[in-house]
């Protein structure tokens, strides 16, 4: 009965072959597609792995030797000397500690202010205008938003002193004081971020069934408790995925910390990336720069792989 | 389901195809960029263009009105790129640390020249300047400004072609001065009483270089620092060269510590526009000619520039002095020739036409500046006709103390200065006290020093 059946006419369709199961087709269908799909991903993928993975292979080699442009020594391989120069070197460990913070604290408020929005327009049903609105951060330049961030929070000349003044709220000098300056960065780095998470969040929101709701609601529960209990846990991948990325954006800090502060004042906004830049385009001292990113994307493995295996965990479940 | 391809077989081939084309436009980019290689917008040389990195200062804006009367002259064409010193002096390193002819002719200064000519990215040009085919009937290395075309040496060879005097001199407000009552001040104790009597909410008494940076905040600094005695290196004097051998690092005497905190008294007493911890020259200049300050101590090459603007109301007076003496700064802006060049010929003919009296004097009156570094420049009429005598004689009165280790001569200075101009930032930001910013600075300087012996 299953033969006949799977060897009928489907309505509207063409007739099968005969001899011919459909399961037999659907297999050799699936297998065609996936060789079609391979193709056509696998040039894509093969040049993107071999740039990533020759850059960072090329990083390590860097690292073991002693390449400095303005010592020119002969070429010496060094071991992990570079590594424990790091570990002994201040401005390291301070600028790891910055890079701690750019991963987490500008991060955490980039996914909870996402989530708010997502949450506040889900229902919204002529919200286009408004996410258009809030997606144009995410497409600015950083370099242009860092330049018009330090526009706006250069005292007499951007305003938003001016404004904090007349609302009777402290104006902090942003760019010139290391915990403003700090402060400016994370602002700016929300600021062009969070509309990522934003557009992942919603449309994860999206995809959500409204039973689970109505149910809740049937039975009285708070807003509250149905966002704890129902919203929260349905959205566990989409939220770890939010964050991963988040966590990757964070990398890409350098060019609006470049424009807004220059690492400064001081060496208060300089984190591990950044002083990597000063070691190798300022100070030339490129196996020492390798050294210090080679680091950086040790540490950022840390939270993706956690963060990986807790989505395909969840996702298994 | 509708008969023929389902919508999850069309999303899969759909992303399927979209990735495909994406990668395939990838590649042809990438394959146009490398063929285009030569090409002006790209930025590469050869077939006769050449590649030239200017500064966006007066001269660098100067020139590039004159820049088509050379291709017109020679046929050569000539990509012309304009940037901001801090964005030139990195885009020129990895450019000149690549020897692939991405570059021909870049600025760069007299700190510039010890770190570049180690790495060995430039070509000495002693060899090219007897040949009249490429340097001009008639050249001369003694119509050089003799500080200038002595900035250009190292090692015993000359690095460049001088494009630009640089030094630095105290503009003012008279009116604002005269009604204060207060006298141009001329030592560095002056200056600071000065600024307290003239300091006002709406217009600060003045403004100085904050931001990090050897050629941004160090600049002016050291006229501070040397002046208070402060010194770099063990042996060296205040402004001074840099001893023989290997080097160690002084930032740790209480001269030095001295002119750090001198410096930092003039932000910390509010002497400075708010904000001004983290301004440039770009800022800095902007603040005097828009009325925001009522002194500057910034570059000569401003002088003609704030003249414009503000009128009868600027004056200009030398540099401050300190207990140790004057040190205004001394900078020789030149052409650098890239090694590997292939066009060299006409790079060498870009040079010094570029740098040519006459071309020195057009370039001067566009760019509103007055450090041509060609005595027949110097003294032509044309130039008379738009230097104004005032400013000059500041620059006659400050010659004798002119001396290129402003930024000390050595490779190691790029990095021992940066150090010293993270110390500056941090105690005019009131990050640090200026004891802790020295003591950090010289243990980072005294690190780099014991792996980089000069």
């Amino acid at each position: 009965m299953r033969q006949s059946m799977e060897t009928a006419v489907r309505p509207g369709g063409r007739p099968r072959a005969p001899g011919r199961s459909v399961r037999g087709r659907r297999g050799r269908g699936r297998i065609g597609e996936a060789i079609v799909y391979g193709a056509l991903l696998t040039p894509y993928g093969l040049v993107m792995t071999a740039f990533a993975i020759a850059a960072l292979l090329f990083g390590i080699v860097m690292s073991v030797f002693n390449i400095d442009l303005i010592a020119p020594s002969p070429l010496q391989f060094v071991k992990a000397a570079n590594f424990l120069a790091a570990f002994r070197d201040p401005t390291f460990r301070s600028s790891l500690e910055l890079s701690v913070y750019f991963l987490v604290v500008p991060v955490i408020i980039q996914v909870a202010i996402g989530l708010i929005a997502a949450l506040a327009l889900q229902s919204w049903r002529n919200s286009s205008a408004v996410q258009a609105v809030i997606l144009v951060p995410m497409f600015v330049p950083p370099v242009t938003s860092g330049l018009f961030w330090k526009l706006i929070m250069t005292p007499n000349l951007g305003g938003l002193d001016n404004l904090l003044s007349t609302l009777g709220l402290p104006a902090p000098d942003w760019l010139t004081r290391s915990g403003p300056a700090l402060a400016a960065v994370t602002i700016a780095d929300v600021w062009e971020w969070f509309p990522f998470a934003f557009v992942f969040l919603l449309a994860a929101l999206k995809g959500v069934s409204h039973e689970p709701y109505e149910a809740a609601r049937v039975d009285g529960a708070t807003e509250f408790q149905i966002f704890r209990r129902i919203t929260l846990p349905l959205l566990r991948i989409p939220l770890a995925t939010a964050f991963l990325l988040e966590v990757v954006n964070a990398l890409f800090l350098l060019p609006l910390i470049y424009t807004m502060t220059g690492g400064g004042p001081g060496q208060a906004t300089e984190p591990l990336d950044y002083y990597a830049f000063v070691q190798g385009f300022q100070y030339f001292n490129l196996s020492y720069a390798a050294t210090l990113l080679i680091i950086l994307v040790a540490i950022v493995l840390i939270p993706s792989v956690f963060l990986v295996a807790r989505i395909r965990g969840v996702a298994n479940a | 389901m509708n008969e023929g391809m389902s919508r999850r077989a069309f999303l899969k081939g759909g992303t399927g195809t979209v990735a495909a084309a994406a990668f395939g436009g990838t590649l042809i980019s990438a394959v146009a960029g490398c063929g285009s290689g030569s090409s002006a917008s790209s930025g590469g040389s050869s077939g006769g263009t050449l590649t030239v990195y200017a500064d966006a200062n007066p001269q660098g804006q100067g020139l590039q009105p004159l820049i088509p009367e050379f291709e017109k002259q020679t046929g050569i064409k000539v990509n012309y790129q304009v940037l901001s010193e801090l964005d030139i002096t990195k885009k020129a390193a990895v450019a000149l640390a690549a020897g692939n002819g991405t570059v021909d002719v870049t600025w760069g200064g007299v700190s510039q020249k010890p770190e570049w000519v180690t790495a060995g990215w430039v070509e000495p040009i002693d060899d090219y300047l007897n040949d009249p085919s490429l340097v001009g009937k008639g050249y001369s290395t003694s119509d050089w400004l003799p500080a200038c075309w002595k900035a250009t040496e190292y090692n015993g060879k000359h690095w460049g072609f001088p494009t630009l005097l640089d030094t630095n001199i105290l503009m003012y407000r008279k009116d604002i001065l005269s009604s204060a009552g207060v006298a141009p001040p001329t030592t560095i104790s002056d200056l600071l009483a000065a600024c307290a009597k003239v300091n006002t909410k709406s217009v600060p008494a003045i403004t100085l270089r904050g931001a990090r940076g050897v050629h941004s905040n160090i600049w002016i600094f050291n006229i501070f620092y040397y002046g208070e005695g402060g010194i770099y290196y063990k042996g060296q004097k205040p402004g001074g060269r840099a001893p023989s051998g290997r080097l160690s690092a002084a930032m740790d005497t209480a001269a030095d510590l001295t002119g750090l905190q001198i410096y930092g008294e003039f932000f910390r007493r509010g002497y400075t526009p708010a904000g001004s911890a983290s301004w440039d020259y770009p800022e800095t200049t902007a603040a005097f000619k828009g009325g925001k300050a009522a002194m500057l101590v910034d570059d000569i090459a401003f002088a003609l520039e704030m003249i414009d603007a503000l009128g009868d109301k600027v004056a200009f007076a030398e540099a401050p002095r300190g207990p140790a003496g004057l040190f205004p700064g001394f900078d020789t802006q030149m052409w650098f020739l890239a090694k590997g060049t292939p066009n060299r010929d006409a790079a060498i003919k870009f040079m010094a036409w570029s740098t040519s009296p006459q071309v020195q004097v057009q370039a001067a009156k566009n760019g509103k500046y007055i450090g041509v570094t060609r005595q027949s420049a110097l003294h032509s009429s044309a130039f008379k006709s738009f230097a104004r005598p005032d400013v000059l004689a500041i620059l006659s009165k400050e010659s004798p103390d002119l001396d290129v280790n402003h930024f000390v001569q050595t490779p190691s200075f790029n990095v021992v200065g940066d150090y010293m101009s993270i110390a500056v930032n941090e105690v005019i930001s009131g990050t640090a006290s200026a004891k802790s910013a020295l003591s950090t600075a010289q243990s980072q300087a005294a690190s780099y020093l014991l792996t980089h012996s000069g």
